[in-house]
């Protein structure tokens, strides 16, 4: 027997050990960041094997479920339990957060919130559902616009959120404003919108249209999103200066009239800008095709456009396809 | 090192001799492959099983394989063959050495095909391959290095049994010295650098789940095993070489 083999043991050992304390301090401090967890998950001995067991949980889970004909108050404090504990063994699981804060959203709409508030804790997890099924209930089940604004703007700001998701929280915002009795700050959240968040000045538009005429014509038909925006600035702008050119008429003090023509400069500016190189109609400020003479959404006479002045056609481009006349 | 070497292969070749070990791997592979049926029971979600499924039968295979340190090195100590062994001028380190060579050897060989196997039929499922899973075996690779130095550790002053026990029950307490490294103390500072770290290696969660994890840090996780394996091999030669074989 080797006499010598101890000591060489004892100093590979003092060398390894300090080789690998190095070792583990530096693992663990790239880890840091990386390491998936729950920032208030109950710690779960399970060996590397959370993510199996995560599975497991949650096959058993869809079982349970199947198995109860509808959630009440007792089983959605159940439900709640299960959710918690899996989403504890794999805290990235989105399908958990989100089926399980719908599970439960009717009879526990604070539990179910609760679910969603730990996904968001989860800084890796990066999905648009959670906070946004999270805003949905709040505003839903909770009535609470405040809480579903918050939500929302999360939502917003994640990867691929779709567009409906911000038109959910300009609703929601609107909800928020009306309180306040201004519709132009309403009416400027869709202009926002609509714009998409490029502001409304200084921002180079297509030649010789204008950047608002350009954002018209570049979407046209392709994003129902915007449309629907339109249809607001259009409608909101309408009732605003309809409203207001009715205060002119009733109202005697020289300072609120000010006021109220102030607003529909405001709002008529506003109507340019969005609707710039395009007829639109002066009462119902929604656009009209060349050659009408009335609008199609409220009957009002308008300025017809795109007539060749020689024989009245109604021009397809800027001359007359039958006499080559410049169109008006 | 000749007399190592052969310790090395003789261990290798005896426990690949046990037919069992061909029937494991080919029962995960099933495993693994019938996960693909799970459609319904995972709502949706049969791929993520096989992905975790496999990562986590990698793993007890790896585990198993590795156990077979303890009952290897006990049944010589009761057979009494160390003793003819070390009559030779053979080191008692040597003989571990080769012990723990030999399993590792075996250990790799199983991960090996396992892995492929498991990449296969990922690819089979899923249409592309999933290279994120050779990191994620990688990484598993190294702890079960550190799993077969802690069986060659317990081996050399326990009987199998309990060590085999002692083995597993340290690989699930390693899982936790995380909590340890995130109290920030001293003391708890002191025990997460000096006990075994088995979460350091363990990655299946951030695979499983997409998070992509950097080479660097699988290197130096893979690293950290071998050199925490060293300090269980120097205390396994310092038990051994203080046990009374006679």
């Amino acid at each position: 027997m080797n006499s010598k083999t101890p000591t060489t043991a004892v100093v590979f050992l003092v060398i390894t050990l300090l080789a690998s304390a190095f070792l583990a301090n530096r693992v663990a401090e790239l880890r840091k960041d990386q390491t998936v967890r729950a920032p208030q998950s109950r710690g779960i001995l399970s060996a590397g094997f959370s993510k199996f067991r995560s599975q497991i949980a949650w096959m058993r889970l869809i079982q349970l479920r199947g198995s109860m004909p509808n959630v009440t108050k007792e089983n959605a404090a159940l439900l709640s339990s299960k959710y918690d504990r899996l989403t504890d063994l794999d805290p990235m699981f989105a399908t958990a957060y989100e089926e399980g804060a719908l599970d439960i959203g009717w009879q526990d709409p604070e539990g179910s919130l609760r679910l969603l508030d730990k996904a968001g804790s989860v800084s890796q997890l990066r999905s648009w559902r959670i906070p946004f099924t999270a805003g949905f209930l709040a505003k839903t089940r909770l009535n609470n616009t405040s809480r579903a604004v918050k939500y929302m703007e999360i939502a917003v700001k994640q990867p691929d959120s779709p567009q409906y998701v911000q038109r959910f929280l300009i609703n929601l915002k609107a909800d928020l404003l009306a309180k306040e009795k201004d519709p132009v700050k309403i009416l400027n959240l869709w202009v926002d919108y609509y714009l998409g968040g490029e502001g409304r000045a200084g921002a180079p538009g297509a030649p010789g249209m204008g950047r608002m005429g350009a954002s018209f014509a570049g979407h046209a038909g392709e994003d129902s999103g915007k449309k629907l925006a339109l249809n607001h600035i259009s409608r909101l702008s309408a009732d605003i200066i309809a409203q207001d050119q009715k205060n002119l008429l009733t109202e005697r003090d020289s300072d609120a009239k000010k006021r109220f023509q102030d607003r529909i400069d405001e709002v008529q500016k506003i109507v340019k800008q969005v609707y710039a190189g395009t007829h639109i109609c002066q009462r119902c400020y929604r656009p009209y095709n060349s050659g009408d003479e009335f609008c199609v959404h409220d009957g009002n006479r308008v300025e017809p456009y795109g007539i060749c002045p020689k024989d009245k056609t109604v021009v397809r481009g800027a001359y007359c396809h039958k006499c080559g006349t410049k169109a008006n | 090192m000749n007399d190592m070497i052969t310790i090395c292969r003789n261990t290798y070749t005896r426990v690949l001799r046990t037919r069992s070990l061909y029937v494991l791997l080919a029962a995960v592979l099933i495993l693994v492959a019938v996960a693909h049926l799970y459609n319904d029971l995972t709502a949706g979600r049969q791929k993520e099983l096989m992905y975790d499924a496999g990562a986590a039968l990698l793993t007890i295979v790896g585990l198993f394989t590795a156990l077979v340190v303890t009952f290897d090195i006990a049944r010589d100590l009761r057979e009494k063959v160390v003793m003819t062994l070390l009559s030779k001028p053979l080191g008692r380190g040597h003989y571990l050495l080769g012990k723990f060579f030999g399993v590792v050897w075996l250990v790799t060989v199983n991960m090996v095909i396992l892995t492929a196997g498991i990449l296969w039929i990922l690819h089979w499922e899923q249409g592309a391959w999933r290279l994120d899973f050779v990191k994620l075996a990688f990484a598993t690779w190294g702890a079960m290095i550190m799993v077969t130095a802690l069986g060659v550790m317990f081996a050399s002053f326990l009987s199998e049994l309990p060590a085999a026990v002692l083995t597993m029950v340290v690989f699930v307490a390693g899982h936790a010295t995380e909590a340890f490294y995130r109290a920030g103390s001293l003391p708890g500072h002191f025990l997460f650098s000096v006990l075994p770290g088995f979460w350091l290696p363990d990655y299946k969660l951030e695979f499983g789940n997409g998070v992509p994890i950097s080479s660097h840090i699988i290197i130096l996780s893979v690293l950290y095993t071998l050199a925490y394996s060293g300090v269980l091999l120097s205390l396994a030669g310092i038990f051994f070489h203080k046990r009374d074989l006679a």
